[in-house]
């Protein structure tokens, strides 16, 4: 009945499709980012490759007896040595996924789920728009992006948290300004002593406002992720501007369990999120995303 | 902390208490009842205190602590506040110590009518007017139901605090259980009322397996819909005193219970 | 109506050898059965477990067995069970960990250990059902392992319906009473006695060539006119029977355009949540994934147990469910159904076998609630 599964799970488990399995990785590093957000950098244990990606699927990290969690790659697609995922500690998994230490092992399945359509994209502009640790499944994204530019094209990150403390990726901020993307920050508040010299308000506060981003609307892709009623005024706000509702990309975030669209847990009015997410079209899932509790 | 004290071994596993209030033991009997799991639990930590199947009486303070039994005496609620001051970790085990248990239908009745019948006598008897729960009187770190509670669940509790996680503890309905063992559900089937829709799950549908009606030893599931199924008591032609009865049990302190009842005595079962 | 070529009629003793030349091919043979108070399946040693002589009368939360005073075998609808606890149990255990002093973890998947049955006497609307849970299960981006499995080889002996429930509405979703794709045989019971006196006998179509095989090996006969005119009869007279229906008219934006509204309060005010539509609904196929370890901390083994999305666990999301209400979770139920799914799945996930009506301890009705949503458009109108 139980057959040794693990590394050798390919050859052993003919009829068992290799992402219901989950694979050991070693963590070989952990980067604390801010506050309780950690990211783990792993490798699988077995020493085979790392599954190949596209920006934003989803990897199930499993801690021993804990269980999984649904968290998005967030290192690049062409980093080989190692997969980053960035993880806020909200509850007893996540807690035992940031505590596990270098050297220590976790489960991985995946990754899952659909991509950010950065091969499809057919405007000049790709606009980047994250909020809080929304900006980890775009990290992936923003990495390529700047990497495929062409050079009449702009590739444009408006990114806001709480406060600037919360701003996750701060290396990576200035490492795609100098390759030549354009960035935009954004913070909720501010404590009385902070340095914070950008502006304090909501991400749509920015969308064609006179000090923040301005930019050909009829000519821009817009991928969008952050809490849902970030990107749901976010889409307000693009549509109002000309950015049309098949031009705005965004995640969902539902109760994934299996990722392998069989348990029913990440239902989406019409969606499997597993399957048919994390990235959807905004005009595919505006009317289901203003209902509350569905 | 320079301290040289030796420290073997056995020392390093967390201690665990066993005490009993006002209950019938059932539930501190459910540990030894583990069987094939209880070498383990002697294998993973030392069991400090539990008169009820050790000699071994070491004093507290102690890591875990499971409480079974309700506060029906002053004593009572003064031992607990001690319990809870040697406990890290306090967790009520059962009925009685989670809801006040069946000796809770004394509550909001004249104790001393009842203290007067049952003792000959009953100047002897020194009681509180209540039965309450241990939450009444000091924080719980976790309430495992049921009358009495399921080995099984015990078992994760104690394997989620060694682990440092919640322990897996389903709130659901009994019904879960019950379609899950592919039982007929007694009361769709037969007519026989049935509390296992509003009482969580735990006991694994046992009573509707023997075509019994559930009387809700696990206590009302998560948001109980009582008001709905009294009307459907209602409909199978049970009246307001038998229905009032279903809900004032092992249970029947419990808050959606309790307040199901108390409607039904107040205004009758509705329509 | 389909082609009649080949159609056999088969007596009470070719239908007795039926099944147990099911059982001589090797096959774990399960049919309906009367058991603690209900129709249901069970193991079919022979043709004389099934439930001559019984019938069933259903309502909203209401359900009775009572005798019957002809030769029908199969003149009941379906009861709480169905063949989803077979080919996709509600217990099953997906792998186990274990964890070394190093702390290095090992993997031991369950592997699904094949098995042989026959379904016996499977009413359209189950035949249905497995056909959608067969699309949800097995032809997505990932197949389950365990239905496959369990699904590889089992044979189907479907039933016609002749005298269906109070509950039931198969016509509306195109499922029943005549048996649909799907089925090895299927069968017609032409209950006896007839006015001759003759017994029971069972009209015979083919659906597979293993199921021509399966007919093949029993004694039967060409199929005379007047018995595919009673079968057709049979069917007829127990679609005309059904007094409920479903208009499935544009049916999903029709929920979508009433996700929000008073009737879901309305509903939760009856609803208990208690989960017993979804557990028996033979298409509902969600499951939870539970990790149980032991008190040495060295072995976790995780189990894929049913679930139900009126659970609030069912959609925890960080720091608490998205439908923490009842009202949400009826909605969750009910719209992805008869709605989510169709766009999910391309069909209906309703097959109209009314057990989600019956066995709903209050008798809250599916129909009903779609009459109100309908009734609610037709007022905004």
């Amino acid at each position: 009945m139980i057959a040794p599964a693990g590394s050798t799970a390919s050859t052993m488990s003919s009829t068992i499709d290799p992402l219901l399995i989950p694979r050991p990785y070693r963590v070989v590093d952990k980067v604390a980012e801010v506050a309780d957000i950690t990211s783990l950098h792993v490798v699988p244990v077995d020493g085979g490759s790392l599954p190949p990606f596209r920006p934003a699927q989803v990897g199930m990290l499993g801690a021993f007896g804990f269980g999984e969690a649904a968290i998005s790659i967030s290192s690049a697609v062409t980093c080989t040595d190692y997969h980053a995922y960035t993880i806020r500690r909200a509850g007893p998994i996540s807690g035992a996924l940031v505590d596990t230490p270098i050297g220590g092992v976790i489960t991985v399945r995946g990754p899952f789920g659909q991509p950010w359509p950065l091969d499809d994209l057919d405007t000049g502009t790709l606009l980047i728009i994250g909020g809080g640790l929304g900006i980890a499944p775009l990290r992936a994204a923003i990495e390529e992006a700047v990497d495929r530019m062409r050079p009449e094209g702009r590739v444009v990150v408006v990114y806001g948290a709480k406060r600037p403390d919360l701003l996750v990726y701060g290396a990576d901020l200035d490492r795609w300004r100098k390759r030549g993307a354009e960035v935009a920050l954004i913070v909720d508040g501010v404590d009385d002593d902070s340095d914070w010299s950008g502006p304090v308000g909501v991400v749509p506060d920015l969308l064609g406002s006179p000090q923040g981003v301005n930019l050909d609307w009829s000519d821009t892709t817009a991928f969008v992720c952050g809490p849902d009623v970030m990107m749901h005024f976010s889409r307000l706000a693009l549509e109002k501007l000309g950015v049309p509702g098949d031009r705005i990309w965004f995640t969902l975030e539902r109760n994934m369990q299996c990722g392998n669209a069989l348990c029913g847990h990440c239902q989406l009015g019409p969606f499997i999120v597993c399957r048919d997410g994390p990235v959807v079209r905004s005009d595919r899932i505006a009317r289901f995303h203003s209902i509350r509790d569905l | 902390m320079m301290t040289s004290t030796p420290q073997s071994t056995e020392t390093t596993k967390p201690t665990l208490a066993v005490w009993k209030f006002a209950s019938c033991d059932g539930c501190q009997l459910t540990l030894l009842d583990c069987e094939d799991h209880l070498l383990d639990v002697i294998g993973r930590i030392d069991i400090a205190y539990f008169p009820e199947a050790s000699s071994a009486m070491v004093a507290g303070p102690y890591d875990v602590s499971l409480v079974e039994g309700s506060i029906t005496t002053l004593s009572d609620a003064e031992r607990i506040a001690e319990i809870r001051r040697q406990s890290k970790v306090l967790i009520t085990i059962g009925a009685c110590a989670t809801a006040g248990g069946i000796q809770a239908l004394r509550n909001g009745r004249d104790i001393s009518e009842f203290v007067g019948i049952v003792y000959a006598h009953p100047e002897f008897i020194s009681t509180l007017d209540t039965s309450t729960p241990i939450a009444d009187h000091v924080e719980v770190d976790f309430e495992l139901r049921g009358c009495p509670i399921d080995p099984g669940q015990l078992i994760e509790t104690i394997a989620a605090h060694l682990a440092g996680r919640p322990a897996r503890i389903p709130t659901t309905s009994v019904c879960v259980e019950c379609k899950a063992r592919a039982n007929p559900c007694i009361m769709v089937a037969a007519g026989t009322p049935c509390l296992g829709p509003v009482t969580m799950g735990g006991c694994g549908a046992l009573c509707p397996a023997y075509g019994r009606g559930c009387y809700g030893c696990f206590g009302p599931m998560e948001q109980p819909n009582t008001a709905s199924l009294v009307r459907w008591f209602g409909q199978l032609g049970l009246g307001d005193r038998e229905i009032a009865r279903a809900f004032r049990s092992f249970n029947g302190w419990a808050e959606p219970f309790r307040a199901a009842a108390d409607s039904i005595e107040t205004n009758g079962i509705g329509s | 109506m389909t082609a009649r070529a080949g159609t056999r009629t088969i007596d009470v003793d070719g239908l007795s050898e039926l099944v147990d030349h099911l059982w001589a091919l090797g096959y774990e043979v399960w049919g309906p059965r009367l058991d603690n108070g209900v129709i249901a399946p069970g193991v079919l040693r022979s043709v004389r477990d099934l439930p001559l002589g019984w019938t069933d009368e259903q309502e909203p939360g209401h359900y009775r067995t009572r005798s019957r005073d002809d030769g029908a075998r199969f003149g009941y609808a379906v009861g709480p069970r169905s063949y989803k606890e077979l080919l996709h149990p509600a217990r099953q255990q997906v792998w186990t960990m274990t964890r070394d002093d190093a702390g290095e973890l090992t993997v031991a998947m369950a592997e699904p250990e094949p098995v042989r049955r026959a379904f016996f006497g499977v009413r359209p609307c189950e035949l249905a059902a497995i056909a959608k849970q067969d699309r949800v299960l097995t032809e997505g981006p990932h197949a389950d392992p365990v239905y496959s499995a369990n699904r590889a080889d089992v044979l189907i002996v479907a039933v016609d319906c002749g005298d269906p429930a109070a509950t039931c509405f198969c016509p509306s979703l195109a499922t029943g009473p005549r048996s649909g794709p799907g089925h090895d045989l299927a069968v017609t019971e032409l209950a006896g006695p007839d006015p001759s006196g003759r017994d029971s006998h069972y009209v015979v179509r083919v659906g597979s060539p293993r199921g021509q095989a399966v007919l093949d090996a029993v004694p039967s006969r060409p199929t005379q006119p007047n018995e595919l005119a009673a079968a057709d009869v049979v069917v007829t007279t127990a679609s005309e029977a059904m007094t409920r229906s479903l208009d499935t008219d544009h049916i999903a934006e029709l929920v979508y355009n009433h996700l929000t509204g008073p009737q879901w309060n309305e509903v939760a005010e009856r609803c208990l949540a208690c989960g017993n539509c979804t557990l028996v609904c033979p298409t509902c196929f969600c499951t939870n994934l539970v990790d149980v370890t032991d008190l040495t901390g060295h072995e976790t083994t995780r189990w894929r147990v049913w679930d139900t999305c009126f659970s609030t666990e069912f959609s925890h999301l960080g720091p608490g469910p998205i439908r923490a209400s009842t009202a949400s979770r009826y909605r969750q139920w009910f719209s992805h159904k008869l709605a989510g799914w169709i766009d999910q799945f391309d069909e209906s996930g309703c097959v109209g076998c009314g057990r989600c009506i019956t066995w709903c301890p209050v008798g809250i009705d599916i129909t009903a609630e779609l009459a109100v949503m309908r009734a609610a458009e037709g007022a905004e109108r």
